[in-house]
């Protein structure tokens, strides 16, 4: 058994970082090049001074669950260890980036079905996977579904995944409030009653929406208006007289308020809307091709002077307005770190609601905030979302 | 499954007898128990699922071209009426995975087409155990059954085989096993953790569990199992006074973020859970410990390490049951020289954090007259050298320094 534990290396000048791909919160992802192999990774590094303890055993839980997934569709650690005061995370490099990315570049008013019911399917089999071994994904959405060159399609960021079986009790439920409002089940939103793996699967079904129309249902709102409607709403549909009736099905069984009556990840697969699934290079064709191959990494060091190859690039590597671009672009996938108290913001809510005259001025301000992708801290009073 | 195999998968005639006596207690007890709940619940869709759990201990779980064979040769045709489904009991799975267990341990010896057969079948059945403790998503689990396998699990050396056989199992039959492994520790058969009793007549098989962070393959998932084996006291203590628990201080500086990691988390457990157990260990070992902990966590190189190993240190000293050992580490120069240290990295970093400004402007007038009043009896140039350092960097603090 080849494992990739062995392959990659823990030491840090086997890997020269390239450019910035990513940038959330306390970390930056970057496009690197693991010389022993001649092989472009993605490295994530992990700022260690802005995690407290606290959220250094969840960084150790999400590493452990990154190194011990073996499924096609999952972006598995191919190593991690400490430089200075990171963490720094190998994974592979997935060149055209997340789905969202994708969709916005190519299609930004939505992907076609064919393309669509093949990046689900292999989703739904990451979950079926991770669901199976007792995870929850917690934040599954197109921000998080990456693709790479050949059209393989990898579920990725476990920062807030949860495992049911954790330190071997069997736990009946969760009661975390986590994940991205939009993308958020009802009953994670409604503490009281604890959620399990169905959760994913409602996830799963506005993620389908949100391919299918570039942005998932109520994006228009802020997060608290959209805790309220997803409550109180009935759930969304699948309308489009261009989608197929198997495909507004599949959407249905999925957005069931009751977690109950949704089908599980391994009932879904068998869904007629997935026996229509076409291999990467008929289904994703038109997709890949507005994406450039992947440099030849041989030019890409030679253009990269060794002499701060082995040094986290600076950013004014970059030209400040194309950094600036870029991380604005990843910012929209939203940094979904979110751990308050769901009393005070049912209570914030109430009040936004009741008063007609601040909601407006609110309204817009949050809805500012949230296209430029927002973080909300633990249990924090007041419930604006921080500009990361 | 051939024919032939049979013998060796039912575990002889003997094991046939007992088998069937499993399946009939089992299903007779379901049956109370169903009648026992129907009356008291009627119709609740709990108490339905747990019968028919009872019913079909190994739900879920497709009946295998084995039982159904096995149960042919072994049962009347009256039995077979009754069972549908032939399911196998919770007993009859923990029995079938430890002889392929056996089997696997001695592979070697058998043709390869075999083995991927009969490692298959190991696979899953690892796997039905599993989901008969944790259950899965249409079901929860069913004490009964838990309380069966449990008895059956350590009434021989099935968790040696089990533990021994790990390398070469598969990654997921790893991660199933060692789930297993981890809810067995848990379970209760007539209110008494039989896993304990089993650990403490067997301590070796703690030492195959520690001696697994210096295989990378292996690290996670031993070291996941014997975080579960230390919450029983006496292993703790075996862990504690044995010769391991020099090497923590090496694996916990592993170059492997997720291993190292592991095992600062098993050495945290070891140090916390069991209080007079560690506050023995400590007022033993103390020289040896400390100065290990000092030379080799507090002043790693790797900041994880150094951080991690100052949260523990405070943990371990500020509890109450080690109280002496508190004392007795406080008043050591070259304790305080050390903490000194770290405490000048927090102070002499650039860039320091928000919230460390805050904490140090914070308390920036106590820390410093703290610092005045703090003499050695002996002239100590280096000492001196570092307290006006320390006094230095954090008397100049202030919050507008925060970035």
């Amino acid at each position: 058994m080849a494992d990739v534990q062995r392959i990659y290396s823990a030491n840090r000048f086997d890997y020269v970082l390239l450019d910035e791909i990513g940038n959330g919160g306390s970390a930056t992802v970057y496009r690197a090049f693991y010389l022993p192999l001649n092989a472009v990774v993605a490295v994530k590094c992990l700022d260690l001074d802005r995690c407290n303890n606290g959220s250094l055993e969840n960084i150790r839980l999400e590493t452990q669950t990154m190194s011990c997934v073996d499924h096609p569709n999952l972006v598995r650690a191919y190593s991690s260890f400490v430089v200075d005061r990171n963490l720094w995370v190998v994974m592979p490099f997935m060149s055209v980036g997340s789905c969202l990315h994708a969709m916005k570049k190519a299609h930004p008013s939505g992907l076609e079905e064919i393309e669509i019911c093949f990046i689900l399917k292999e989703t739904l089999k990451a979950l079926d996977y991770l669901h199976r071994q007792g995870h929850i994904h917690r934040d599954v959405k197109a921000g998080n579904i990456l693709v790479d060159s050949n059209g393989a399609v990898k579920l990725s960021d476990f920062g807030v995944s949860a495992c049911m079986f954790d330190s071997g009790d069997r736990q009946r439920c969760r009661n975390t409030f986590t994940g991205t409002p939009c993308w958020m089940a009802p009953e994670v939103m409604q503490a009281e009653t604890g959620y399990d793996s169905k959760a994913d699967m409602w996830s799963f079904g506005i993620t389908a929406l949100e391919l299918a129309h570039g942005h998932p249902p109520l994006s228009e709102y802020p997060p608290l208006k959209v805790l309220l409607m997803t409550v109180q709403n009935a759930p969304p549909r699948l309308g489009d007289k261009k989608f197929s009736k198997s495909f507004k099905d599949m959407v249905a069984m999925c957005l069931v308020k009751d977690p109950k009556k949704r089908p599980n990840a391994g009932k879904l697969l068998k869904h007629s809307f997935f026996k229509h699934a076409k291999p990467p290079e008929v289904s994703l064709k038109k997709l890949l091709a507005y994406f450039r191959p992947p440099l030849n990494p041989v030019t890409v060091l030679q253009i990269q002077n060794s002499e701060s190859a082995q040094q986290l690039p600076s950013k004014n590597m970059a030209s400040a307005a194309e950094y600036e671009a870029r991380s604005m672009r990843e910012c929209q996938k939203g940094i979904s770190a979110w751990t308050f108290d769901i009393q005070e913001l049912k209570a914030q809510a109430a009040t936004l609601l009741l008063d007609d005259d601040n909601d407006e001025t609110l309204e817009s301000s949050l809805v500012d905030n949230y296209r430029d992708g927002l973080t909300v801290m633990g249990n924090c009073n007041q419930l604006f979302p921080l500009k990361c | 499954m051939p024919e032939k195999s049979l013998g060796l998968v039912a575990g002889g005639e003997a094991s046939n007898g007992g088998w069937m006596r499993g399946v009939v207690g089992l299903s007779e007890e379901g049956f109370k128990m169903m009648k026992g709940i129907c009356i008291s619940k009627p119709g609740g869709a709990t108490s339905r699922a747990v019968a028919q759990r009872l019913r079909h201990p190994a739900a879920q779980s497709d009946s295998t071209p084995t039982s159904s064979t096995l149960y042919d040769k072994s049962s009347s045709t009256k039995m077979k009426g009754l069972f549908k489904s032939k399911p196998r009991t919770p007993v009859d799975i923990v029995r079938q995975t430890r002889d392929l267990l056996s089997f696997a341990a001695r592979s070697s010896e058998s043709r390869e087409s075999k083995r991927e057969e009969k490692m298959a079948e190991l696979f899953k059945n690892l796997r039905e155990l599993k989901s008969i403790l944790y259950g899965n998503s249409e079901s929860e689990p069913v004490s009964e059954a838990c309380a069966q396998l449990t008895q059956e699990f350590f009434r021989e050396n099935t968790l040696r085989l089990l533990i021994t056989c790990l390398p070469k199992l598969n990654l997921e039959a790893r991660k199933d096993a060692t789930q297993v492994v981890a809810n067995l520790q848990r379970q209760q058969v007539n209110s008494r953790l039989i896993a304990s009793d089993y650990l403490e007549a067997n301590l070796d098989l703690l030492d195959i569990l520690i001696a697994g962070y210096e295989n990378t393959d292996m690290a996670l998932h031993y070291g996941a199992m014997l975080r579960e084996c230390i919450r029983h006291q006496t292993v703790a203590r075996y862990v504690l006074e044995s010769q391991h628990m020099k090497k923590f201080f090496d694996y916990i500086q592993l170059p492997k973020f997720d291993i190292a990691a592991d095992a600062a988390a098993t050495f945290k457990e070891l140090l916390t859970r069991h209080k007079s157990t560690v506050a023995e260990f400590l007022s033993k070992n103390y020289d040896w410990f400390f100065a290990e902990y000092n030379s080799k966590l507090l002043e790693s190189s790797n900041y994880i390490t150094r951080r991690q190993a100052i949260k523990l240190l405070g943990d371990i000293l500020l509890d109450r049951s080690n109280a002496a050992v508190m004392t007795r580490y406080v008043s050591s120069k070259d304790n305080l020289r050390i903490l000194m240290n770290l405490l000048r990295l927090f102070a002499a970093k650039q860039n320091k954090p928000p919230d460390i400004v805050s904490i140090l402007v914070a308390n920036k007038s106590k820390l410093l007259r703290l610092f005045a009043d703090f003499k050695t009896n002996k002239e100590d140039e280096q000492f001196e050298a570092d307290k006006a350092q320390v006094m230095r960097e954090i008397a100049a603090l202030e919050l507008r320094d925060r970035p």
